[in-house]
């Protein structure tokens, strides 16, 4: 390896957040631009800076800062108030990964380095540029186009590239012979041999700042005094060492295709691909034990935009004849125009589905149940989503709450995150300091059916919380027979105003059981559940 | 037991419809109830009013009486006792127990409540037992326990949930059924408005008759009011670490658990009286044991068997006199002879021999350690006390009399607090537990409230804001704001006042200041009884190893009229033994507290000029600039300037005054004959707390008595603030009627009120300006000694090392840097260069990092090879490890190797600490010194500030004078100049911070000391300044301020700079961390 390549991205984890990829913050709203961007990471209750715009570093803000001393430093005059994130390294990596990819493009063989660069392998790729300079403004070119700060550099060795890239004169960013480097190292600071803290620490302590000084000590007393990374890290960047490249490799997703040999209107035949199609994918599915969270189909229609159509899974799939039932009522209503010329099929989205021993009739044995109940439940939201909508088709959770309104909460039931157990959801003390103080409400305790509205009754009683006597409900008159309660509910003082409810379960002549309230402050009554 | 109402209470059906001024009208005939389950606030983050609220609602309310049930606990007993003689409602001090049955099965639920001394007592030694057994703070007790302690213990079983009433719930109450004999045992029933109320109260009255254990009503209170209801929903979240919309079920679903009118109760047990009746006969017998029967014992081993205690101690007495004050011969002068047989008197008919003779006994063993300690206290300034060698102030020489201090009429107890070196009251203490033991001896608890900060904090968290939100509002309210959470604060973090969830953040931290969060143990507070100490209070395991603590803290304890023993921690007496001992080691002259050369007017011309750095007490900013003012020129004029700068004098405006009659400005005049006695010594202006309490009687017309419930109320100021209204009109009026003037009538109160913050006896400061004279003197004559001495007991005072080596250097001392061939871990003495000089080794402690044990086996090596002179050879023979090397490296102490920091820390770095054994003592050829690169100076100046904390070679400042003369900046020596800067002059000036300090009595003015490379300079930042230039003020490192200077007008010689504007000028380097501290 003769020429290497180094791109030094600063500002990385802030614009990738910028570019939209996935910025959130702690509220699930995008982030928006214009705002100082403050990526934080939380140790013990601690926020402490990771990553800061450049806004807020103009400002002063540095890694390792206090969030609160942070916000100190920004300049409050304006009131804009910084986007506060949680720093996501694992996003980044793979954020990087994927720019990795795409330079592939122009050079063949890309690395990831470090938390914020690529490297590359160029050598011979010069020619195709018409010269390095060219091919180094062409790699800059593309990498701002998509909307990062980038530097680079390029040397014989990636050392030497990785520190030009990074403390590197602007002006000077080629280096074309290995006896240059360390004439061109030499004012450089010693962070740009890619050293650890603790020698750069230790290099500091001595007086020693740049790397033309480490140079100027005798080799020969350096490896009593520090660590062997430094002569490695000294011998990598003047290259003395050799150093190697991973680069990254591409895994396309799963995809099927089936071109037909001219346009083709027959619904049936078109049918009849795509189940061949499922049949295909569902076989490499398996193969990578993976299954498809969002399915693409793709109809190349003859002088025509092609139609596209997209699955959402509730869970992950591989069952051909599942993915068929859920696209074929989706088929039938598209207009084939002039006739399809071919049928593509994309797992956009998969996770690992791994595979599974399935009980042997034949053999004699009990079979284990062919599917669990909650891949068939899957199946039915599926199902019952794609017909009705995914915002249809809800769920119910339990919520821990005293007021009974409180203690549903609908979910979209195709999200899988609130699939979870409700159970396993509520808070549970911490073991040694529970009193045992938890209210226990028995399901006994609430009624069948609960009333989305409360309905206006009028009530006979004898005092306002003593027994009821007589319920005149819908028109009807009943007259109790039996009366529990009451049982006094107040409302979420944080978050409504403060009202009670005095809850009473009566049993009436014609042998109904009624759950009544009283409002505790106007006096009124109310019917808000019954039992069957 | 009293009669039951015949007349069931039939609520009117319609009540609630009702206007509550018509409700109010009606006449309900008056039902009787008592409260047999009420957790307060010190079941920690459960209960949720203070035990004084309950007792006021209950009173108010008109219950027959009440009774404290914290879980485990006693903890806040006392001030319901306190609260309960005050309303005079019956009180029945007992407390939950939660007990383990068996493994798996929750724990059982019970009431218990003694109903004499000796049932009290098992239940105190019962809690001791469940305490020691588990963590700090738990409690882990099964019921066979309880059958060791069950004796006249009336006991309540609450019972569990329906589904857990089984078979062995009915097994377990009926053996306790048989264990709480002749009718102890009841079962409690309560009506918490739940789904199946009337249901369960039917079950437990069946089990009732199935048991014959009677029922008991209650309403398991656990706020005073409905109003707490939120507060209670928040203490749990806190409790649970959730937010309130996470809490769910850990919540209760209404707010009923309050104490409900009697007639209210009456009404919702209206189908059983007779559990009614029970709770009040509960309480009834229970309030027969009063926690007033609890007598106190001293321990007796201090006093041979066959002596009685006051013949043992006057023998003590006049041992210890003829030496004190015999010279020698042995005979005591009349005088004192006099006044000590006057003392022993009054001891003796006081009863506090056993006292005495304690406080000697450890003071004793202190002595024998050669452990520096001093008394001070009430008592200590005495006769006795000095015979016995517990204080050093003569009284006689002093002008101190001890029945100003101890009286018959006040009947008081006794109070000398002991201060021991800081760094050897551990010994003491281990010495206290091993000769009383750990049953007769423990410290008092200390309870740990919540303050706005921590309040903010939790509140903050269980209503669910966000961290970063919290982190905001509780680091921008440090210490710096008092108060509470203001509405233009929020607006300056960019927050809505608005918000309602801010509000009621607001709301919930001013309800929790206060509150009780856990109990920690007080610094040295020692209880020491004769018997075991947990037959009387409930004992724990302490956070610390080897500590227990009992459950009350020190006003509980006073409010019982239980004696305890200080034992506190001092630096300056550290201090003090160390320079004498340096002083012994190189001069030979050997110096003791008392042997010090008195009323040395060398000495007072020092302080005079508040030349005072390093001096105890008088040392601060407030101290040093009072100094020229009051010229104190012999022992009690120190004991003023102790007391006079201190909250109370100053809230009471007694300061300038006095002042002005020292000086001869104003007449010293008195309102009459009475108050001359009392305030003869201080020029008719109270100063002291005993004056304002001798002043309440004399002039007041308080009896005795009422001056002590003052004096008592006085320290619970804050807590308890409705009593200030109380006293106010009580002394004012008493005044007038007495023909005072109104003026100087509110004057006296407002000091007496400012003493209740920070109350300051002279007795106190008697003690301590003997501390002062004495530490004044060694700085005077032995000022490298001092130096020492003060270094060497670090941290402990003001001022940093760097201040105190400056300090040292202006006062003439050469001061010698850091160096592995010379310098022991700590500071020592050389001989200077000028005959009979002495100058000063810095020791290695300063050093960042290093360890004393490893740092000692280089002075050892030193001491046995001689000076070394290369790295290699100290670094074999001491075999300490490379670190300690690398770090004195960075401190430039291998000087006289010839070797810079530089150089050493590349010779160091070589070396390794487990060498290969092959080339073990193989010494390497000598390898050219490489070319390093040059470092500047002001480099090594950082560097040496960064691993020592200070230089000897220039100041940080030197570096940036040029630029600052650029500012037009003057330096910080120039301001003592009055024809270059006189009064009024608008200048700039810069240094390091040093100190800042915002004394709670100065309105929010913060006083800061900066200090550059030619001096200090003292500046006051008014509050809007202040919070203007926040960032600068409150956190700057080097700070550059322009304002205008103040001189005083009389002495001319204090100066200050009133700032108008501060810059932070240090941020750009961040390796300048010099140590600053902030006081407060």
């Amino acid at each position: 390896m003769d020429r290497a390549l180094s791109l030094y991205l600063p500002w990385w984890s802030i614009e990738r957040l910028r570019r939209g990829g996935g910025a959130r913050d702690r509220t699930g709203k995008p982030c928006v631009q214009g705002r100082p961007i403050l990526l934080v990471r939380t140790i013990a209750s601690r926020q402490i800076i990771a990553h800061a715009c450049p806004v807020a570093v103009e400002a002063g803000v540095r890694a390792e800062m206090t969030l609160a001393h942070a916000r100190a430093l920004l300049p409050y005059a304006d009131r804009i108030e910084p986007k506060v994130c949680e720093h996501d390294a694992r996003r980044d990596r793979q954020g990087l990964t994927a720019l990795a990819r795409w330079a592939m493009r122009y050079v063949p063989l890309v690395a990831v380095d470090g938390e914020d660069g690529l490297r590359a392998d160029i050598t011979g790729c010069a020619r195709l540029y018409r010269g390095e300079d060219k091919l180094l403004e062409t790699v800059m070119e593309q990498v701002a186009g998509l909307g990062l700060t980038v530097c680079a550099a390029i040397a014989p060795t990636f050392g030497a590239a990785w520190a030009l890239a990074r403390y590197g004169d602007a002006r000077h960013r080629i280096v074309e012979r290995r006896d240059q480097i360390p004439g061109v190292l030499d004012d450089l600071p010693i962070k740009g041999l890619r050293l650890d803290e603790e020698t750069i620490e230790a290099l500091e302590e001595i007086g020693i700042r740049t790397i033309g000084q480490v140079l100027d000590v005798p080799r020969a007393q350096l490896p009593a005094r520090f660590s062997g990374e430094l002569l490695l890290r000294i011998d990598q960047a003047l290259g003395r060492a050799f150093e190697p490249i991973e680069p990254v490799r591409s895994r396309e997703p799963v995809r099927v295709e089936w071109p037909f040999k001219g346009p083709v209107t027959n619904p049936e035949a078109i049918r009849l691909a795509a189940e061949q199609l499922l049949e295909r994918l569902a076989d490499q599915l398996l193969k990578r034990e993976a299954g498809v969270r969002r399915l693409k189909l793709t109809l190349d229609r003859t002088r025509a935009t092609p139609v596209r159509l997209e699955l959402i899974l509730s869970r992950a799939s591989r069952d051909a004849r599942h993915l068929g039932r859920l696209l074929w009522p989706r088929l039938e209503q598209v207009n084939l125009g002039h006739g399809v010329e071919a049928i593509e099929l994309l797992a956009v989205e998969s996770t690992r589905l791994p595979h599974r021993q399935r009980g042997h009739r034949s053999m004699g044995m009990e079979s284990l149940p062919e599917e669990s109940m909650d891949e068939a439940r899957g199946r039915l939201i599926d199902t019952l989503a794609h017909r009705l909508g995914h915002e249809r088709v809800l769920q119910v959770n339990r919520v821990e709450a005293h007021l009974p309104e409180r203690a549903l909460r609908y979910v979209s039931a195709s999200d899988q995150d609130s699939h979870c157990d409700p159970e396993s959801r509520a808070v549970m003390p911490r073991g040694s300091r529970n009193r045992g103080t938890r209210v226990r409400v028995t399901s006994l305790d609430r009624p069948t059916q609960l009333l989305e509205r409360s309905e206006p009754v009028q009530v006979q009683a004898m005092t306002p919380d003593g027994p009821v006597m007589q319920v005149r409900w819908r028109g009807g008159l009943h007259r109790v027979v039996q009366c529990t309660g009451p049982e006094r509910l107040t409302s979420s003082w944080w978050r409504e105003a403060a009202g009670g409810r005095d809850y009473f379960r009566v049993q009436v002549e014609c042998g109904r059981v009624l759950w009544l309230y009283r409002d505790v402050r106007q006096g009124d009554w109310f019917l808000h559940g019954l039992w069957a | 037991m009293p009669d039951m109402p015949d007349l069931k209470p039939v609520p009117h059906p319609f009540r609630r419809h009702l206007s509550p001024g018509m409700h109010s009208a009606c006449t309900v005939p008056p039902a009787a109830y008592a409260e047999i389950q009420i957790t307060t606030n010190f079941t920690f983050l459960t209960g949720a009013s203070h035990p004084e609220e309950f007792v006021d609602r209950a009173a108010h309310l008109g219950y027959r009486g009440l009774a404290i049930s914290d879980t485990n606990s006693l903890a806040g007993a006392v001030r319901m006792h306190v609260a309960a003689k005050q309303a005079g409602i019956a009180l029945a001090v007992g407390c939950r127990l939660l007990l383990h049955t068996e493994p798996d099965r929750p724990l059982m639920n019970m009431l218990v409540y003694p109903t004499n001394r000796s049932s009290y007592g098992g239940l105190c030694q019962l809690l001791t037992r469940g305490r020691m057994r588990a963590e700090k703070g738990q409690c882990d007790l099964e019921v066979h326990d309880l059958l060791d302690y069950h004796d006249d213990l009336l006991a309540a079983v609450v019972p569990p949930e329906p589904q857990n009433q089984d078979q062995h719930f009915l097994e377990v109450i009926r053996g306790l059924a048989q264990v709480f004999t002749s009718d102890r045992l009841s079962i409690v029933a309560s009506r918490g408005y739940g789904p199946d109320d009337l249901e369960r109260l039917d079950r437990l009255s069946v089990l009732s008759r199935h048991t014959g254990i009677p029922l008991a009503a209650s309403n398991d209170v656990h706020y005073h009011a409905p109003i707490r209801k939120p507060l209670h929903d928040v203490l749990a979240c806190i409790r649970e670490g959730v937010t309130l919309d996470e809490a769910g079920f850990l919540l209760t679903p209404n707010a009923e658990q309050h104490l409900k009118p009697p007639d209210e109760m009456h009404r919702l047990f209206a189908t059983m009286p007779e559990s009614i009746a029970r709770s009040i006969e509960i309480v009834e017998r229970a309030s027969a044991f009063s926690l007033d029967e609890l007598r106190y014992e001293y321990p007796h081993e201090s006093c041979p068997p066959g002596v009685s205690a006051i013949e043992h101690l006057a023998a003590l007495t006049w041992q210890g006199a003829a030496k004190r004050y015999g010279n020698g011969a042995g005979v005591v002068p009349k005088k004192v002879k006099a006044q000590i047989d006057h003392e022993l008197k009054l001891i003796e008919e006081l009863d506090f021999p056993h006292y005495f003779l304690t406080v000697h006994d450890i003071v004793n063993f202190a002595r024998s350690r050669g452990i520096l300690c001093q008394g001070r206290g009430a008592a200590a300034n005495s006769a006795v006390c000095f015979s016995l060698g517990i204080t050093e102030v003569d009284p006689n020489r002093h002008q101190l009399l001890f029945e100003r201090f101890v009286s018959k009429e006040r009947d008081e107890p006794p109070d000398i607090d002991v201060d021991f070196e800081h760094e050897r009251r551990e010994e003491v203490i281990q010495y206290i537990y091993s000769r009383y033991g750990r049953h007769r001896a423990a410290l008092t608890a200390e309870v740990i409230t919540y303050r706005s900060r921590s309040a903010i904090r939790e509140v903050g968290k269980a209503l669910g804001l966000s961290l970063d939100c919290v982190d905001r509002l509780a680091k921008h309210h440090h210490w710096f704001d008092s108060g509470g959470i203001q509405a233009d604060q929020l607006h300056q973090l960019g927050m809505n006042p608005e918000d309602p969830t801010l509000r009621r953040l607001c709301w919930l931290v001013g309800q929790i200041k206060g509150f009780p969060r856990h109990l920690s143990q007080h610094v040295g507070g020692f209880v020491l009884t004769e018997k075991p100490l947990s037959e009387t209070v409930p004992i724990e395991n302490a956070a610390m190893p080897d500590r227990t603590v009992i459950e009350w803290d020190k006003d509980d304890i006073e409010a019982l009229g239980m004696l305890k023993v200080d034992v506190l921690g001092l630096g300056m007496l550290t201090c003090v033994r160390k320079c004498f001992e340096l002083v012994e080691r190189h001069t030979g002259e050997r110096y003791e507290m008392h042997t010090v050369p008195p009323e040395d007017p060398a000495v007072y011309d020092m302080i005079c000029e508040a030349d005072t750095i390093g001096v105890f007490q008088i040392e601060s900013r407030a101290q040093m600039s009072m100094l020229p003012r009051l010229r104190p020129r012999e022992f009690y004029d120190l004991v003023i300037e102790v007391a006079i700068v201190r909250p109370g004098p100053i809230h009471g405006g007694m300061v300038h005054p006095y002042l002005r009659r020292r000086n001869g400005e104003e007449p010293i005049e008195y309102p009459s004959e009475a108050v001359r006695d009392v305030l003869e010594r201080t020029l008719g202006v109270p100063l002291f707390q005993e004056q304002a309490m001798a002043l309440a009687v004399k002039a007041a017309g308080f009896t005795p008595g009422e001056a002590d419930e003052l004096r008592r109320s006085m320290a619970a100021w804050k807590r308890k603030g409705h009593l200030i209204k109380h006293f106010e009109e009580k002394i004012i009026s008493g005044m007038l009627a007495n023909g005072y003037r109104q003026e100087f009538a509110e004057r006296c109160f407002n000091q007496i009120k400012g003493f209740g913050e920070y109350g300051f006896p002279e007795s106190h400061a008697a003690s301590f300006a003997l501390i002062v004279y004495v530490s004044a003197w060694l700085k005077r004559h032995l000022p490298a000694a001092f130096a020492a001495a003060l270094i060497n007991s670090q941290p402990m005072g003001f001022y940093a090392p760097a201040q105190i080596v400056r300090d040292a250097k202006e006062h003439g001392v050469e001061v010698r840097p850091i160096d592995v061939n010379y310098s022991q871990w700590d500071c020592t003495l050389e001989s200077g260069s000028g005959s009979g000089d002495l100058a000063l080794r810095l020791g290695m402690r300063l050093t960042k990092g290093l360890n004393a044990i490893h740092a000692a086996r280089l002075s050892e090596a030193v001491a046995r090879h001689g000076t070394y002179a290369d790295v290699e050879s100290l670094w074999h023979d001491s075999e300490a490890p490379v670190k300690t090397l690398r770090c004195l490296a960075s401190a430039d102490a291998f000087s006289s190797m010839g070797l810079d920091r530089q150089g050493a820390l590349w010779q160091i770095r070589k070396l390794r600490d487990d060498p290969l054994p092959l080339f073990d003592r193989v010494t390497p050829e000598r390898e050219a010194n490489p070319r390093l690169p040059r470092i500047g100076e002001a480099h090594k100046v950082l560097s040496d500030y960064t691993s020592t904390g200070l230089s000897l070679k220039a100041h940080p400042m030197s570096f940036l004078r040029r630029r600052l003369d650029e500012l037009r900046v003057t330096p910080c020596s120039v301001l003592s100049d009055p024809s270059r800067c006189p009064h009024g002059r608008h200048v700039a000036v810069a240094g390091v911070v040093l100190v800042r300090q915002r004394p709670g009595t100065a309105k929010g003015i913060v006083f800061m000391t900066i200090e550059d490379e030619t001096g200090i300079a003292n500046l006051i930042f008014r509050a809007e300044v202040f919070s203007r230039y926040r960032q600068a003020a409150a956190q700057g490192r080097i700070v550059l301020v322009r304002g205008a200077i103040e001189r005083d007008s009389t002495t001319g010689k204090v100066v200050h700079v009133m700032v108008r504007h501060a810059d932070d000028i240090g941020r750009q380097d961040g390796r300048l961390k010099p140590r600053q501290r902030n006081f407060h």
